[in-house]
């Protein structure tokens, strides 16, 4: 007992003996975090809309204008027994015609009819990748006029996803490195401050991990540290976030689609993996400066 | 106790620190080991403390030969040797009570045992009415005795003093040596690396002289001859 309090005693004193860099290591570790938890609860939450997305990528499938019932019905079978298929829905020339109305000036259309539109089929695929081969496929079915897709949104969310991706990978690489870099150059630091202590251990026959405890608590307490700190602004900003929702949307926190992945589910995403990350980040910024200094 | 079989130390830069060093200390011996500075003492006593390994040649200690000792056997082999060093290393910020603790603590002695035995070893040295203070308000000769009573807090078989009186005054010097002595006459063995001239003549114990790496001289009861 009186060896744990002592060597958290030590911990302490010696990261506020080179406070300025113990600080500058936490920050760069939070500011890691912090940059971590922004783009991943971003992530996160465009695989929960994923399924929103792929909605988003409707499928049209216009029959040649005045095609009988018959040859709708034969369009249909080939389109039924697809099973790239998730969503099947039939609109009739009227019911479109009928749609047309809602938009656009009744007196434009008033001496227009039904015929004037194709039927079509709106189709939702199982997996987006099949795409380019499915629209392929159903262009080259009898009776159909065009197929029409619309991938801008869908691509674009995408594409977004995917720079999200690399940017926040390269960012938190980069933040990653210099916090490693700043953890071992603090813990050399309390080494070289405590070397006379290390001399007596190491002749009095302290074991090796008696004397390399306490340099890695350092960078482990300044890992938690960081930790702490970011898991406590990221879990305000994405509450204050959430609730901004709540207030615009329905109990679903629902906009225009668009849902977002509850607080208490972040906030436990959050804190494991920031727990994680910085005590993993302490532990190996002590070690590289325990394996490149300390000689037991 | 100590036994150097033709024990060679050539050090990475290509220094010979010790050549063919042939060298026997029985359990219980007092010996001073004298020589010029390079000669190779303190090469002597890394490689007894398992700081060095010998580049050639065979060295036993405590009937174990150090070739044999692995990486996390050196704590237990180290345990079985006490250190005194010329700049004492006492912790500023430790009392003479904490520094003797800590020599305890580090090594897992038991809380109980540890209350027990500081002011014992405090006692041994004549520090215990010091116990309280720190390293700063004791004088040169308080703070090696201090030292002394970390270096046989766990009992060792072996006491290894490296220039022990380096920093002390004649007087203060007499007295540590008195001590270390005494330390010796209760069965621990004792190795003295020293310059000290008067200090080996006082004592008349066995004199090793060492010089340019090799053993010179071997002296029972002998006296400052370089």
């Amino acid at each position: 007992m009186w060896y744990r309090m002592y060597i958290l005693g030590e911990v302490i004193t010696n990261l506020n003996k080179n406070r300025v860099l113990t600080i500058t290591s936490i920050f760069t570790i939070f500011l890691m975090l912090l940059l971590v938890g922004v783009f991943g609860i971003f992530l996160m939450n465009i695989s929960y809309n994923s399924e929103y997305m792929n909605d988003m990528l409707e499928i049209k499938i216009f029959i040649v204008p005045g095609a009988d019932e018959y040859r709708e019905e034969r369009i249909w079978e080939a389109l039924v027994e697809d099973d790239r298929i998730r969503h099947l829905e039939f609109e009739s020339n009227e019911q479109a015609f009928e749609k047309a109305k809602e938009i656009y000036d009744e007196e434009m259309l008033a001496s227009l009819g039904p015929e004037i539109l194709p039927a079509s089929y709106t189709v939702r695929l199982k997996d987006d990748a099949v795409l380019k081969d499915f629209v392929l496929f159903a262009e080259g079915l009898p009776d159909v006029y065009t197929v029409d897709y619309h991938t801008e949104s869908f691509e674009f969310a995408l594409s977004l996803s995917r720079w999200v991706n690399i940017v926040s990978g390269g960012l938190a690489i980069l933040l990653g490195t210099l916090s490693l870099f700043l953890i071992s150059n603090t813990v050399r630091l309390a080494m070289a401050s405590r070397v006379d202590e290390v001399i007596i251990m190491k002749y009095i026959g302290a074991t090796e991990s008696r004397i390399r405890l306490p340099f890695m608590l350092e960078g482990v307490t300044i890992g938690f540290t960081g930790a702490i700190l970011a898991v406590l602004l990221v879990s305000y900003i994405y509450n204050q976030i959430f609730n901004w929702f709540i207030t615009k949307g329905t109990e679903e926190v629902f906009i225009s689609g668009l849902r977002l992945i509850g607080v208490k589910e972040t906030v436990l995403v959050v804190l494991f993996s920031f727990f994680t990350l910085g005590i993993m980040l302490g532990t190996f910024g002590s070690f590289i400066a325990i394996r490149k200094n300390l000689r037991v | 106790m100590i036994n150097f079989n033709n024990v060679t130390k050539v050090y990475k830069s290509g220094t010979e620190a010790l050549k063919n060093v042939n060298l026997a200390i029985k359990k219980g011996e007092f010996a001073f080991v004298i020589g010029p500075s390079g000669s190779g003492k303190s090469t002597m006593i890394k490689l007894i403390m398992k700081e060095e390994e010998p580049t050639g040649g065979e060295l036993y200690v405590n009937g174990l030969d150090t070739r044999d000792v692995d990486r996390y056997e050196i704590p237990t082999y180290r345990k079985k040797i006490g250190v005194v060093f010329q700049d004492f290393k006492l912790l500023p910020n430790k009392t003479a009570y904490q520094n003797v603790a800590f020599a305890l603590r580090v090594t897992n002695t038991h809380g109980r045992q540890i209350r027990k035995m500081v002011p014992q070893l405090l006692a041994v040295v004549g520090l215990l009415d010091k116990a309280n203070d720190w390293p700063g308000e004791l004088s040169g000769g308080e703070q090696q005795r201090v030292v002394i009573a970390r270096a046989i807090a766990n009992n060792p078989d072996l006491l290894i003093a490296d220039e022990p009186t380096g920093n002390l005054d004649p007087r203060t010097s007499l007295e540590i040596m008195n001590l270390m002595y005494k330390i010796n006459q209760m069965g621990t063995t004792v190795l003295v690396a020293t310059h000290d001239k008067s200090i080996v003549d006082t004592f008349k114990q066995r004199v090793i002289v060492l010089d340019e790496g090799r053993v010179t001289r071997d002296i029972p009861e002998g006296r400052y001859v370089v």
